[in-house]
Order: structure tokens, then C-alpha cells, then sequence
């Protein structure tokens, strides 16, 4: 079935109708694009009253005048809240919100106020390829099938119903996790979509993404002919809850689980090699086109367990740097660590921002070290 | 008359005071008078014509006129001077030994010799015949009431007096002719015909050609028996030109042009001028030469031995005489440098990048010269039906083009010659040119002196005051420019602003092309498609992102691994294409601030020499290689920026920051604007202007093995207490 969506922006829509072909391509998506009624009132009725499943809206809506010749006097952040609050007040459905904004600095104003009515927030500017179109194409379908299931789910027996989200068997939930996902329930369908959607789809931890899963595996996936026989196999592990289909992920209890029973030969996974990681499940599989990762300069230990969040590249937590920023995070969530090379050169720091601050002597001795001598050729 | 004579046929009487009127009529002045006189001298395929005056400062002097020309036979005196209203002319619209369109009106000639002076007396023979006639007319015999036939004049027969030609004797002159009035009129005259002040190469062209088919017209004054040329005044003028500007085409299409002033330091010599990149040599234009005499009025300073009232006088001229003129074999061709003539678009030929520089005003008034052209088959330029200019043909447009690209090159020589001298000033005859009296010190000396109070100060504070005044002139003349500059900032920030905006649209219809292309070379056009938008779209952010960052205007430490690694990675796209490998290399520690600064100058400054060192690499024709090598010495961040281009000339090394100093070529005549811009001599001087602002220095020093040219900028590292007021 197809899923459609509501596109608030002020531009007109010729303006925008090229990023929503580019969305639109792979099918399932339907975007209609309006203009914002002008005022609030009619703003709210309009979304309450036509069948989407999701609406999108671009921050800035006082650019270009509105349906009614008349510019907005709200921003898409305030339509936002305001129609959660209607959703809480079951005034209306509950749908997913994604935020379209063309500006990095609003986009980081909102990652500091954790008061976000989004489910989604999207650059402009990182649409650039046909991956990026097609990644946020699967986003948006999964949202809106998402919180329809949610908006269905049986709520009486919450263990049950998390079970239901997760698709998974309820014992191998950890524990903390599992506990908390029991007192999202009976919240309104978007506090639980937010909670799934950041804590564990967008946080390594339970569940890992195909990078980390390939770097706990010791693989280079873009040198490995074998890697998608490989995720294949692994498909028994792969996320089947609820955004399934946008987010790939796995779960790593069981990939732990499968290494030791099938593939480890007595050998836990972390403190092994990656060579030998790929050595043994070349062996054990059949399948010669995998390589093992390489390490990342100035990293003396190949037994990964992370991603350099600067490099974006497989590491050894002891040859990285802890990111700044995760005083909050769950405990089921994984750490992010930053490798030596990327802290100390500044590598994609807008991803990173800073190391932790216990680990800011560290990184001023590792300058220290490694600063370079000038030789005139 | 008898009252009772009656005839049957009569006839038309005409009465002698006719002449007189008809002179007046006709003729009207003076110098028309003598004009036209000479423009028959023209008329009759003379190459030589010498006016004179003979005491003649009051009325009753005497004016001979006498020419070479094909002179004339008693026939052609009886049929032609004698007779009112001949129709000689028009049937004859060209002469006849060098086919001259004819430059005389009909039948004036007499009427101009009466106008002048009461008395005539012409000799004249011609080339075949055997003797000389001597005619000789008073005026004042032609009065009223009487039969004009009736009144006769004595033709004489008498020994040549040489090969052919014509000589008038006009005497009792009407009019007083004073030094003033001569000139005037040999000014006047000198309008038609190609003035003498030819340049030796102009007469070095023409001696070598055989049919020396010229004219020129020379006045004398004789006074008290003292015999004296009239030289044309304006040629005393050109003298004291600012600065010459000449230029030619040889006979294989190859130009050239050489500006020289000496007020201005300037001799530069023998600089070519290109047709097109790949075709050098014009292909239609041959053997032209051009002399351009060029003014600053309302200077006086910039000349040596010209006073504020010569000037003056000099821009009164040039409202009537200046302007760019074209002589064709010796001729004048019209319209070209007329008063409203702006056929080498020196008028209209103002954009944007040129406009903030009134320093070196560049319009026809600006200009006395001449473009000579020597096209005796007639075979490259052709006048118009109408005689009102030339066929704007090829070699027409090439001569345009020649010319006006020769006098636009020369105006950026110009332009470093006038900041120099407005630099160095008249004040004081400094030896140490270079060290600029700050501000500061200036009003130091003048705080002091109110201080103090006494003598010395005082004078020390009014020298102060004087450099002050001059130090605030320059700053508003490159306030102007920077205006322009800022303008056109704001402007880009506006546009890329609103480029970033249309990205994701563009970027939405190439995915969705991609998804439904099944063809192998269809998507590999899109993804060439997808890829040269990206790189577009990062020229585009880069200043984005710059531009948003720049918008609180507080300085902060730069730390110089990020600036150089965001510059890279911009213009890496726009490298990549034009085929030069970029890359950065960082020394020292990790942490390289600098004192705090603005980071958008930083992409002034990199941009800057990024656009010169690509120039550089184009010129050199090698497979470019850039680099940019940050480290620290000391208190010191030092910025390495080198290429191996064609590298920097010994000679100009310390000429290349000053302001308005540049090796490209003015942009050509239709060139897009964007060319135009390029090159506008400011890019070094505003890097240099940046850099001493915050205490550094930029300086060319000898580059490492593979490359060719290395500035090296050197800023004070941040301490640590600014550092810490800014969180870092």
C-alpha cells in the first residue's frame, strides 16, 4: 500500500517538486505538497481533517507567502509541538513528523533543547546521491508503517506488546531495556516511536548497524565480494520490529551467540584478531571474498569492536578516544570512541564535536607525540 | 543708359556689388576663407602647401598661399576662375592625378580670395605648358551699379616660376591676423589632414612606400622680416602628456604597443598584443600605427612642468579636439574622433570592476591621438558610400580591437604608475619610499606639538597635517574601491544562499532519473550528472558557510588546519577539473591559532592565491600541482602557498602587491564579465592589506624542489590568554 505524506514548505512547489521525485522514485511514498494555510487554525484543521499517514515540514515557513498570499507566522518546529499536543489530547491520529531544514546551525539548536516533536530531521544538503534519496525513502515508509502498527498495538499487556514492537522473543531482551520499553507503552505512540527510534535504532547497542556489524566481524565490506552471502546468512538476526524497514540493523546478542556456537572455535569474539576473525569464518562458511579491515593510522590493535566516529572506519576502544556527550546514555548503549588520528587532526569533528573530558590530557599528550618536524625538501 | 533705347532681346545684367555679397555670403569668415583656399590646393592634387602672413597683425597685410599642385591653364582660368558658378566639381568628384575625393566646395575659391583681402594676384602654370599666367584682380573695382561685365582684370604671360602649382597673393587683408588667429586656423586646417606631428615610424612606413600621395600644409608669419613656422600649439601640448602611448602592426599581423611616461617612472616597452589565445597575429590587420598623447586633468601634481592653468586649458581643448583620430593614407576619415565618437568604446567601456577607479580616468577626452593607416590599393579598409567612416569589415574590427586592447593594457600600467605617485607624494624627497607614516605617528606628532607648543613641533605637526590629508585622500580613493568589492560580497552571499536552496530539488530529480535508468550509459551520464552538480553545489557552500559564519563581525583565533582543510575540500572539485593536484601538509603541534581574526578573510586570502597560482599553471601549460603547508615557528604561524606555475618574473617580484599591478590581459572587447573582473590588479594588495592588519607579513621565498613560486604568510600565533577569553 502506498503511504501518504503531507509536505508543508513555503517555496512553491515547482521549486521542490525535484526532491520529491527523487523520494518518490523507488515507490510506496506519495508526497503532497502544500503551502502553510496562512494561520494556525486552519493549519490544524487541515491536517486534522486530510488522511495522511505522516507530514513533513520545513522549518522555515516565513519565506515565501502561504496559501492565502499571507506569509506564516509559525515555524515548522511550532506546528510540530502543536500537533503533538493535539495527538496527546487525541484530538487527532498520531503520524509520524520529519523535519526538512536546509540550515546545519537550526539543525544543532534543536539537538540541544531534547525537545524534539520530530521523528525525523533531514538536511537539504545531504540529499545529494541516489543512496541518500533512497535511504530516506525507506525512513519515511517505515515511520508511517511504523506508527500505524503502534497506533493498533494492543497495549493492555505491555511485556507482550514490546515483544510485538521488537518482533523478537521477549527473554533475550536485555533486561534494562526491556524494562524501560514497558513504561513507554501506554505513552502516546509518538513518545514510544521517539524512544525506539533514538535510543535503539540510532544508538549502536542492542542493535548494530551493518558498519559495526561488519567491523565486530573484522570485515572490510567494501573489499568483500562475500559480504552480502555473508548478511544472508546472518538474516536470521536482522531486525524485524517495528521501522524495520528503514533502519538495517542486527541484533548482537544473537551474532554473539551464532560466533560462539558456530563460528569462534573456543574463541570469544572481541579479543580476537581481525584476521583471524576472517580467517575463521572463511573457513567455517565457504566463503573466500571476504578481507579483513585494516587499521586506521597511528591504531595498534586490529581487535575492533567500534567505529572511529571521525574516520568512520573499524577500532579498538583502546585506540580511540571517548566522545564527549554521553553522560546520558543508556546502558545498553555502546560508547563512541574516536580514533587518535581523527581526534588529533580534527577529522569530521561536526560528527564528533569533542572528546570527553577526561580524556582531554590524553589527547594533548598524543599532539604532543606526534607533532611533525619540518624538513625542506 | 538711354531712356529711349529699346532692344528686343536683353539679357541678364549682373551687378559688380553681387561679388562682394556672394563672398560674403558664401564665405563668412576668415577662416573658412582661407580653408577653403587650401582645400582647393587639395582639390588640385598638391602635396605641399605653405600658407603665409606677412605683416599682417593689422588690417592690410598680406597672405600668400602656395601650392604644387597640377596648377592651370589659361583655359582652365577663363573657364574656371573667371567663371561664377562653374559646374567643374560635380562633374569631377575626384581629382586627377591621385583621385582625391574632392575637399573644396563649388566655385567658393574667389569668393574666399575676395573675402580675405581687396587685392589678387594669382600665378599659376602647369606642368606641360611653356610659361606662366599672372592674373591679377582688385576687388574694388566690384562696386555696385556696375555691369560686372564691363569691369576687366590683366592676365599676363611670364617665366615659370616652377614645375606646376598655384601661388595667390592676397593683399590689403581685411582682417588682422595675429599669432593667435593663425594658429587657430591652422588648427582648423590641420582637422582635415593628417597632422605633422607624425611619429618616425609613421613616416618611416610612409618614405618606404612609392606613390607619396600626402599633404601638408605649413603656416609661417612674417613680421618685421622675421620669418616664423606657426607650429601647431597642440603639438606643444602633447609634450607635457602625462604618458604616450604608442603601438603597431607590422606587416605580418604582429602588434605591439610600448607605454612610456616619465612623471610616472613608466617605460614599458614592446608589449605584445594577441589576436586570440591560438591566433596571435591578426590576420586582416597589417602595417597600422597609432599614437595616443593621454591627460589627467585636475592634477597638476602627477606632471613635471605643467602648471594648474596649462591643464586647464589643455581639458578646454580637449572638449572640441581630443578623442582618438583616424587617418587613412594621409586623410582624415570621419566620423573617428569626433567630439561624440567613441569608435574604440573607450566612453561606454565602463564596468563595474574599472568603475571604482577614478584615478586613471580613461575617456576620448583623455586622449589626443591618431590612428594612421596605410592602405594605398585600398584593399583593407573601404569608406562607406555616405564617406562617413569605414566599412566595419575585419580589418576594421581587428583594428579596433588592437587599439583598444593596446590602450587598456596600458591603463593598468598606468593605474600602479598614479598609485605610486600618490603614494610617494610630493612632500619630501623621501629615499625610504617604503615605510608609510602610519596614522598613528602622524597624529602622535601633531598631540605633541599641541602639547608642547613650540616652534619646532609646530612645523614638525604641520608636515603631520599635510601627510595626514594626503594619507586620507589614498584611504577614500581604495574605500571607494573596497566599496565595490563589498558590494559585490554581499551580493554573493545572497545568490549562494539562495543556490543551496535549490540543491535538494535538483538533487531529487537526479535520483529519480537514476532509479528508473535500466541503460549502462544512461546511468553513467546521470552519475556524471550527480557528480559535477556535488561539485558545483561545494564551490557554492564553501562560501555559504563562510558568509553565515561572518555574520557576527567579532574576530576570533583561527585555527589555520581547519580553514586550510574546509579550502581544500571546496575546491577540490574545481582543481580536479582543470587538471591540478591540491593538497595540504601540516607541521608542528595540532592546536595552530592565530590571533584573532575575521575566518572569512581567510578565504579572501586563500581564495586569492588560489586564482593565481591556477593562472600560473595555465600559463606554464604543466600538469599543476598546489600545495598549502601550514605549520609554526616560533610565535609564529607561518602559511606556505606554492605552485609550479610559470612562476613570478625577477623583475616585478617587488611590484606584484602594489595595488592595481597585474599580468592578465584586459579582458577582450566582447569578453564576459566575469573575465573582466579577473585580474583587476587588488587581489595581492587586499591579501598583503589583510595580513599586515594583524601584525604578519606575505613574502615570496625560494620554493621547495617541484615547485615553482611559494608565498609565504607569516601571522603571530594567539596567546594564551587570548586563547583562554575565547574558551579555546
Amino acid at each position: 500500500m502506498e503511504y501518504r505524506y503531507l509536505y508543508i514548505d513555503d517555496w512553491d512547489k515547482k521549486d521542490i517538486a525535484g526532491t520529491i521525485s527523487g523520494i518518490e522514485a523507488g515507490g510506496g511514498i506519495k508526497i503532497e505538497h502544500s503551502k502553510p494555510a496562512g494561520d494556525w487554525e486552519r493549519e490544524y484543521d487541515r491536517i486534522a481533517q486530510l488522511s495522511f499517514q505522516g507530514v513533513i515540514l520545513d522549518l522555515r515557513l516565513q519565506e515565501k507567502a502561504g496559501l492565502d498570499g499571507n506569509y506564516a507566522k509559525y515555524s515548522g518546529a511550532i506546528i510540530a509541538h502543536a500537533i503533538r499536543e493535539m495527538a496527546k489530547e487525541k484530538t487527532i491520529n498520531e503520524f509520524p513528523l520529519v523535519l526538512f531544514s536546509g540550515n546545519y546551525n537550526l539543525q544543532q539548536f534543536f539537538d540541544k533543547t531534547g525537545e524534539d516533536a520530530f521523528d525525523l530531521r533531514i538536511l537539504k544538503e545531504e540529499l545529494n546521491n541516489n543512496s541518500a534519496f533512497e535511504t530516506l525513502r525507506l525512513k519515511l515508509l517505515a515511520l508511517a508503517r511504523g506508527y500505524d502498527w503502534i497506533n493498533h498495538l494492543n497495549r493492555e499487556n505491555p511485556s507482550r506488546a514490546v515483544e510485538q514492537l521488537m518482533g523478537f522473543g521477549y527473554e533475550a531482551l536485555e533486561e534494562r531495556f526491556r524494562q524501560r520499553m514497558e513504561t513507554y507503552i501506554n505513552k502516546p505512540t509518538h513518545d514510544i516511536a521517539a524512544f525506539i527510534v533514538r535510543n535503539l535504532l540510532e544508538k549502536e547497542g542492542l542493535l548494530i548497524s551493518e558498519q559495526l556489524l561488519a567491523a565486530r566481524l573484522g570485515i572490510e565490506i567494501n573489499a568483500s565480494n562475500d559480504w552480502p552471502k555473508l548478511k544472508l546468512i546472518l538474516n536470521d538476526f536482522s531486525y524485524k520490529g517495528v521501522f524495520m524497514e528503514g533502519w538495517s540493523r542486527w541484533w548482537m546478542y544473537n551474532i554473539e551467540h551464532w560466533w560462539d556456537e558456530a563460528i569462534g572455535e573456543g574463541l570469544r569474539l572481541q579479543p580476537t584478531s581481525a584476521s583471524k576473525r576472517v580467517d575463521l569464518l572463511k573457513g567455517k562458511l565457504g566463503l573466500d571474498g571476504l578481507v579483513p579491515a585494516n587499521k586506521i593510522e597511528k591504531a595498534r590493535s586490529d581487535q575492533f569492536w567500534i567505529i572511529c566516529q571521525g574516520l568512520k572506519r573499524p577500532l579498538d576502544p583502546i585506540d580511540g578516544l571517548f566522545v564527549s556527550g554521553q553522560e546520558n546514555a543508556f546502558p545498553w548503549q555502546s560508547k563512541q570512541y574516536v580514533s587518535h588520528e581523527a581526534a588529533i587532526n580534527r577529522i569530521s569533528i561536526e560528527d564528533w564535536k569533542d572528546v570527553a573530558a577526561s580524556e582531554k590530557d590524553k589527547l594533548d599528550q598524543l599532539k604532543t607525540f606526534y607533532s611533525r618536524e619540518r624538513i625542506r625538501r | 543708359m538711354d531712356n529711349n533705347q529699346f532692344d528686343e532681346n536683353v539679357a541678364f545684367r549682373v551687378d559688380a556689388g553681387l561679388i562682394d555679397r556672394l563672398g560674403r555670403e558664401l564665405v563668412g569668415r576668415a577662416e573658412t576663407a582661407v580653408s577653403e583656399l587650401i582645400k582647393n590646393a587639395y582639390d588640385a592634387d598638391a602635396r605641399e602647401v605653405s600658407v603665409t602672413f606677412i605683416d599682417s597683425d593689422m588690417t592690410g597685410g598680406t597672405l600668400f598661399i602656395e601650392d604644387d599642385g597640377c596648377g592651370m591653364t589659361y583655359k582652365q582660368l577663363i573657364d574656371g576662375f573667371m567663371t561664377i558658378s562653374s559646374t567643374d566639381k560635380v562633374h569631377n568628384p575626384k581629382s586627377e592625378k591621385y583621385k582625391r575625393q574632392r575637399a573644396g566646395r563649388k566655385g567658393i575659391g574667389r569668393f574666399a580670395t575676395q573675402r580675405l583681402g581687396e587685392h589678387l594676384t594669382i600665378i599659376t602654370q602647369t606642368n606641360d605648358s611653356g610659361n606662366a599666367f599672372e592674373l591679377e584682380i582688385d576687388w574694388k573695382k566690384y562696386q555696385i551699379d556696375q555691369d560686372i561685365t564691363t569691369i576687366t582684370n590683366s592676365v599676363r604671360k611670364i617665366a615659370k616660376q616652377k614645375d606646376e602649382g598655384t601661388l595667390l597673393k592676397i593683399s590689403n587683408l581685411r582682417d588682422p591676423w595675429t599669432v593667435k588667429s593663425i594658429e587657430r586656423i591652422y588648427r582648423y586646417v590641420s582637422d582635415l589632414f593628417q597632422p605633422d606631428y607624425l611619429s618616425d615610424e609613421g613616416s618611416i612606413l610612409q618614405l618606404a612606400n612609392q606613390k607619396d600621395n600626402t599633404f601638408q600644409v605649413r603656416f609661417y608669419r612674417n613680421a618685421d622680416g622675421i620669418r616664423t613656422v606657426i607650429a601647431d600649439p597642440q603639438k606643444m601640448i602633447f609634450d607635457k602628456a602625462l604618458a604616450v602611448i604608442e603601438g603597431s602592426v607590422d606587416s605580418d599581423g604582429k602588434g605591439a604597443f610600448s607605454v612610456s611616461s616619465k612623471n610616472l617612472s613608466i617605460e614599458d616597452f614592446d608589449n605584445p598584443i594577441e589576436y586570440k589565445k591560438n591566433e596571435p597575429n591578426y590576420p586582416s590587420l597589417k602595417r597600422i600605427h597609432f599614437k595616443a598623447y593621454y591627460f589627467i586633468y585636475e592634477r597638476e601634481e602627477y606632471y613635471a612642468g605643467v602648471s594648474k592653468l596649462e591643464l586647464r586649458n589643455i581639458r578646454t581643448l580637449s572638449e572640441e579636439s581630443s578623442g582618438i583620430r583616424l587617418y587613412r593614407n594621409g586623410f582624415r576619415v570621419l566620423p573617428y574622433g569626433e567630439p561624440n565618437d567613441d569608435w574604440l568604446g573607450l566612453d561606454i567601456k565602463i564596468y563595474s570592476g574599472e568603475k571604482g577607479s577614478t584615478n586613471i580616468p580613461y575617456r576620448n577626452r583623455n586622449f589626443f591621438g591618431f590612428v594612421e593607416v596605410l592602405d594605398i590599393k585600398g584593399k583593407f579598409f573601404e569608406e562607406t558610400a555616405s564617406r562617413e567612416g569605414l566599412l566595419s569589415n575585419d580589418a576594421f574590427r581587428e583594428l579596433q580591437h588592437f587599439v583598444s586592447e593596446s590602450l587598456f593594457s596600458a591603463r593598468l600600467r598606468l593605474r600602479e604608475g598614479v598609485t605610486e605617485i600618490r603614494k610617494a607624494g610630493k612632500a619630501k624627497e623621501s629615499s625610504n619610499k617604503q615605510e608609510r607614516t602610519t596614522v598613528e605617528e602622524l597624529l602622535n606628532r601633531i598631540e605633541t606639538f599641541v602639547n608642547s607648543g613650540t616652534l619646532e613641533r609646530k612645523e614638525e605637526a604641520q608636515n603631520a597635517v599635510r601627510e595626514l590629508r594626503e594619507e586620507v585622500r589614498l584611504l577614500i580613493d581604495e574605500l571607494g574601491m573596497i566599496r565595490v568589492l563589498a558590494a559585490l560580497g554581499l551580493t554573493i552571499a545572497e545568490f549562494t544562499h539562495e543556490v543551496t536552496q535549490y540543491t535538494p530539488s535538483i538533487n531529487g530529480y537526479i535520483a529519480a532519473l537514476q532509479s528508473l535508468q535500466q541503460n549502462a550509459e544512461g546511468i553513467g551520464l546521470l552519475e556524471e550528472l550527480r557528480r559535477g552538480f556535488n561539485n558545483f553545489i561545494a564551490y557554492t557552500a564553501y562560501f555559504n558557510t563562510t558568509i553565515s559564519q561572518n555574520v557576527s563581525r567579532e574576530l576570533q583565533p583561527i585555527r589555520i588546519t581547519d580553514i586550510v582543510n574546509r579550502f581544500v575540500s571546496a575546491i577540490k572539485g574545481d582543481a580536479n577539473k582543470m587538471g591540478i593536484e591540491i593538497k595540504s601538509e601540516f607541521y608542528g603541534g595540532y592546536d595552530l591559532f592565530t590571533v584573532p581574526m575575521h575566518p572569512s578573510e581567510w578565504t579572501s586570502i586563500l581564495y586569492n592565491l588560489y586564482t593565481n597560482s591556477k593562472k600560473a599553471i595555465q600559463r606554464a601549460n604543466s600538469k599543476g600541482i598546489i600545495a598549502i603547508i601550514a605549520g609554526e615557528e616560533g610565535d609564529k604561524i607561518y602559511i606556505e602557498f606554492t605552485d609550479n606555475g610559470d612562476g613570478v618574473a625577477e623583475e616585478i617580484k617587488d611590484r606584484i602587491f602594489n595595488a592595481f599591478f597585474t599580468t592578465s590581459l584586459p579582458a577582450g572587447f566582447d569578453a564576459p564579465s566575469d573575465e573582466r573582473l579577473v585580474g583587476t590588479g587588488l587581489g595581492l594588495k587586499i591579501v598583503k592589506d589583510i595580513i599586515e592588519t594583524y601584525g604578519g607579513k606575505i613574502f615570496l621565498i625560494p620554493p621547495e624542489t617541484e615547485f615553482v613560486t611559494c608565498f609565504r604568510i607569516e601571522i603571530p600565533k594567539a596567546s594564551s590568554k587570548q586563547l583562554m577569553e575565547y574558551g579555546i
